[in-house]
């Protein structure tokens, strides 16, 4: 017998091909984002200095190294953190719609910018000193981990975390937070109005190699990590009993992924503040693609969600230069529509 | 040999299974058979380890169940539960595939397409699984427990399937199709416990029946011993008369029970 072709047949590319070409679109915006800026220094510039033909000067290496690279790290970092946190707790909660802002990381590293940004002048001078600059990072970080740990306390019963508690969970911390940051928005001046309608947009202005490296040490363990929890993640997908029918830990899968969550998205939150939407249409679009399985969900997800951020960036640096937007903004603008669309065409396709 | 010693199971304060003992025998069909919400599916979630017993213990192969890791709990048994939702656009390969990595070893080359073939879904490896039927959504998580468990026997003793209401959704070529190829698992070696809820069915493929009314187990023998007409009746609170055909065993009509 021939094996005809179905019209419902979903034909799934080559995964490794898949990341490849992401791997190259990811390395082809970067050095387009390197090229892009107010102090000139185009792509062009660049490849003829890689090689050799003609050096940098003085300036052009501080814009390079100083502003453009630290900036491009960051994008990189945070739109990985955010697209892989994503994915790991769809794959957690079996939904493909649940984001690390729906538990309340999200909320939780907010409030606890919030109240950097608004009490931190009260702080003792010696205490200060050493936080510094750090400090609102250093918050929202404390902010999402706090929530992450109350959250699985609350809906961790007897040994089991059941998935409705903790969304339930979530929902009350983020309104918590929700009241806790109207209060503090309440008492702010107008500087510290200004800086935290800034950082709940969202934002890679303020990339440094400081701010990198406070965020690193969480981001990058979960990037290379998760894939270890792939398989897991895929038989959760048939239901927690069935998976451990599969022989999956499924509570040691369980508090894994929600640490690794916790840890990526509440770094990310920290140094470039609030950015929808990554976490959600990423994986779906790579799911599209290539299918649910993790084990290529994870990897291209984080080379997806880096370029996609990169990409906002040079957008929100270049749409109003020599103004800058916040790329929250973008990210929203250019993300919604695709989240709505995913939305209105998985619509009695597949429970979500 | 799967062992169950006086096991008791409460749950939201209502003891769902009573001191319920029990032996399932390798290279046979063992189905539990019970009216609604006698405690068919606790038992079973019992015996596969996904709810601990309040007293009681079970063993697998002579080890203690709940002694052993998930992973290793994987190679000895799979199991077919009644509902298993897919939460991503999964392929129906992808999920065989599943099945086929929860046990180590070598994997037979062509093993999903027999495996496809063998639950009557040839050439629908990559279909997407959300666009099958509900029959063929069940099929097809038998075909992944039967690649989890595509290994009547190991080194570590005989392997069990759990099959619970293996065959709810389907027609009746492909119930006997299903019991036919869970008959042959034990024909290989294997060990199979099923929830069944079709009396002539039962009949049909059990080696050994477990008769299970509220909470306690009612009976457990031959087809013949238990599928009797005193038994059937006092288990379902409903007058049941069984016929014998002298080739195949007990045999009962719907409309003769009853009245």
């Amino acid at each position: 017998m021939v094996a005809l072709p179905h019209a419902g047949e979903a034909s799934r590319p080559d995964p490794l091909h898949v990341t490849l070409l992401l791997a190259t679109l990811l390395a082809a915006v970067s050095l387009l984002s390197l090229g892009t800026g107010a102090a000139g220094l185009p792509p062009a510039r660049l490849l003829s200095a890689a090689v050799g033909s003609a050096p940098l000067t003085q300036a052009e290496t501080l814009v390079l190294f100083e502003i453009r690279l630290p900036r491009l790290v960051m994008g990189l970092m945070v739109g990985a953190a955010l697209a892989v946190a994503g994915a790991l707790m769809q794959g957690l909660f079996r939904n493909p719609l649940a984001d690390p802002g729906i538990v309340g990381v999200g909320a939780g590293a907010g409030l606890g910018a919030v109240l950097a940004i608004v009490l931190g002048g009260l702080l003792p001078p010696a205490v200060a000193a050493v936080i510094g600059g750090h400090l609102v990072p250093f918050a929202a970080f404390l902010g999402g981990w706090t929530a992450t740990l109350i959250l699985t306390r609350a809906a961790a019963s007897g040994g089991d975390t059941s998935i409705a508690t903790l969304l339930l969970a979530g929902i009350a911390l983020g309104a918590i937070a929700g009241a806790a940051t109207g209060i503090l928005t309440y008492l702010a001046d107008d500087q510290q109005l200004r800086d935290l309608t800034f950082w709940s947009m969202g934002s890679l202005a303020g990339a440094s190699w400081a701010k990198i490296a406070t965020a690193l040490p969480l981001i990058l363990p979960v990037l290379l990590l998760s894939p270890l929890l792939a398989r897991a993640l895929n038989a959760l997908a048939l239901g927690e009993a069935q998976a451990a029918h599969m022989g999956i830990a499924v509570e040691r899968t369980k508090r894994l992924a929600i640490l690794g969550t916790a840890a990526a998205a509440g770094a990310a939150t920290a140094i470039a503040g609030g950015i929808g939407f990554i976490g959600i249409v990423v994986p779906h679009l790579l799911r599209l693609a290539t299918g649910p399985d993790h084990r290529t969900l994870l990897p291209n997800a984080a080379l997806l969600g880096g370029t996609l951020l990169i990409g906002a960036d040079m957008i929100a640096r270049t749409l109003a230069a020599p103004a800058e937007l916040p790329i929250g903004i973008v990210t929203a603008t250019l993300s919604a529509p695709v989240f709505l669309w995913i939305l209105l065409r998985r619509k009695g396709l597949a429970g979500i | 040999m799967l062992h169950a010693r006086s096991l008791t199971l409460t749950r939201n304060g209502r003891e769902v299974l009573s001191d319920i003992t029990l032996a399932a025998h390798p290279r046979e069909v063992t189905v539990i058979i019970g009216p609604n919400g006698a405690g068919k599916s606790t038992l079973l979630a019992a015996l596969t380890g996904d709810l601990s017993p309040d007293h009681g213990s079970i063993h697998l192969n002579g080890d203690a169940l709940l002694s052993l890791s998930p992973r290793a709990l994987a190679a000895r048994r799979a199991v077919l539960t009644q509902n298993t939702p897919v939460a991503f656009p999964f392929t129906v390969a992808e999920l065989i595939r599943l099945g086929i990595e929860a046990t180590p070893g070598p994997i037979p080359p062509g093993l999903t397409d027999r495996l496809l073939s063998e639950v009557d879904l040839p050439g629908m490896a990559h279909r997407p699984y959300h666009a099958l039927s509900g029959g063929e959504a069940q099929r097809v998580h038998f075909a992944r427990i039967l690649a989890q468990a595509r290994h009547a026997t190991t080194a570590q003793g005989p392997v069990w399937l759990f099959l619970d209401e293996p065959v709810s959704s389907l027609d009746i070529a492909h119930q006997l199709m299903v019991m036919h190829r869970a008959r042959r698992f034990a024909a290989e070696g294997g060990g199979v416990i099923a929830v069944l809820h079709d009396l002539n069915l039962t009949a049909m493929v059990a080696d050994r029946v477990l008769l299970l009314s509220q909470g306690r187990l009612l009976a457990s023998g031959t087809p013949d011993e238990v599928l009797t007409d005193d038994l059937l009746t006092r288990a379902y609170r409903c007058p049941i008369r069984t016929r014998r055909s002298p080739d195949r065993g007990a045999w009962l009509l719907p409309q003769m029970a009853g009245t």
